[in-house]
């Protein structure tokens, strides 16, 4: 009986252990290309096939813990930079220099938090004019607004936001509007190879970025 | 050859008054691994098997037919969908691949009756009913984006055998199968309804 007694302990035991063995852990399942989620939102009221033209800065923003950083051109930004180049000409956008009056400007903004940071829209690109002085564009002293939300997402490890903003009408409305928003989280997304599909399915899930042309 | 069938049933019928005084006034053990598979609106989160999953049950017999006693259990359900992209609110989309994952842990009243308690091969059928712990995760890549637990009500129907290891012992292999009712009613689910099939051991307390 002392024996039985000992075998039921170790089976309880065991049963305890099992509660956290037996459940199957989720991240750890994910194969590769499965970690990552790709968000994006835009201004329903805009019509894209309004716009004909687009620039994008060459450039990509570094932002850390809420902070610019630095402007960086690395390989991994420039296959960023390339990959939207191609998905809104693909798309029949033209593109053209930032001083040539472009209809759209597009940046890119890596973001790396040490602590658990929020990516809140539009709270977080409160700090836009900081990453991307409207100078850039033409519109010195405009101030950028991003008219839709996205929930609140948490960014530990890194992520990747392409933003476009509303340029052909920045003069008249006296402000510079984002239009659309893409945001890569998870996976890898600061790899170069993952670049060009990374956007892909951004711009995948945007069907309506086409323009008449 | 035909006589066969015949003599096995005699062996048998024999052999019953040999197992006598099988349950009555004694308390025992009984752990199972078990596989459960979703049924009803529950197979809306996750369709997948659980191959992760056991219960354990301490059970008094009253008499030789009846026993009372608690049990608990544990299974864990996943499944992983292939990416796709979901509409978020205010217009907004996703794309990933989304995991759900699912555990529940029933904690019931169980009263089982044997229907041959001095049989070589003890048939038996029980029912169970009590609370039921759940916790509920859903991933969106390997992002987290529900985490709720909640605490439901649980019953349980079960069918078995226990394959005595000797004579005048309640210790011995059990095999079964189990049918468990657990309202949920979240997210479109009304359920988390599930059958399985189980295999343990039982082992006498006293």
């Amino acid at each position: 009986m002392k024996q039985n007694t000992y075998i039921i302990t170790s089976m309880v035991l065991a049963a305890a252990l099992l509660l956290n063995a037996c459940t199957k852990d989720i991240v750890k399942n994910l194969n590769p290309g499965e970690a990552g989620i790709y968000i994006t939102n835009y201004d329903s009221s805009v019509s894209f096939n309004n716009f004909t033209t687009f620039s994008i800065s060459d450039s990509v923003a570094v932002v850390q813990n809420g902070e610019l950083k630095e402007k960086a051109v690395t390989a991994v930004d420039e296959a960023y930079v390339n990959a939207v180049k191609a998905n809104m000409q693909e798309r029949g956008y033209t593109l053209v220099n930032h001083d040539q009056e472009p209809d759209l400007g597009i940046t890119i903004t890596r973001v790396t938090n040490t602590s658990t940071g929020i990516i809140s829209y539009p709270s977080f690109w409160g700090f836009y004019d900081s990453f991307y002085d409207p100078f850039f564009w033409g519109y010195g002293g405009y101030n950028y607004f991003f008219p839709y939300s996205f929930s609140v997402y948490e960014v530990r490890e890194g992520a990747v936001t392409v933003d476009m903003v509303n340029l052909k009408d920045a003069a008249v409305k006296n402000k510079i509007d984002g239009v659309w928003s893409g945001i890569i989280r998870g996976g890898n997304p600061f790899d170069r190879n993952s670049a060009v599909d990374n956007v892909d399915a951004l711009f995948a899930q945007s069907p309506y970025l086409q323009t008449n042309q | 050859m035909k006589y066969i069938p015949i003599i096995l049933v005699t062996c048998c019928i024999l052999l019953l008054g040999n197992y006598s005084r099988a349950q009555e006034g004694r308390t025992s053990f009984n752990f199972n691994y078990a596989v459960q598979t979703p049924t009803g609106s529950f197979k809306n989160l996750v369709d997948k098997t659980s191959y992760r999953g056991w219960n354990a049950s301490i059970m008094y017999g009253i008499n030789d037919k009846i026993s009372l006693g608690v049990q608990a259990g544990f299974s864990d359900y996943y499944e992983k969908f292939p990416r796709q992209v979901y509409n978020l609110s205010g217009g907004g989309h996703i794309s990933a691949v989304m995991t759900n994952s699912i555990q529940t842990m029933p904690v019931m009243v169980k009263a089982s009756y044997h229907i041959l308690p001095e049989a070589v091969v003890r048939p038996y059928v029980a029912l169970g009913a009590g609370g039921n712990i759940i916790f509920d995760h859903q991933y969106l890549g390997e992002f987290i984006s529900k985490n709720t637990s909640s605490i439901g009500f649980a019953a349980a129907t079960e069918a078995g055998v226990l394959i005595p290891f000797r004579k005048y012992t309640t210790s011995g292999i059990t095999l079964g199968a189990n049918y468990h009712l657990m309202p949920f009613n979240k997210n479109g689910i009304s359920n988390l309804n599930n059958w399985g099939i189980f295999a343990g051991i039982s082992l006498p307390l006293k």
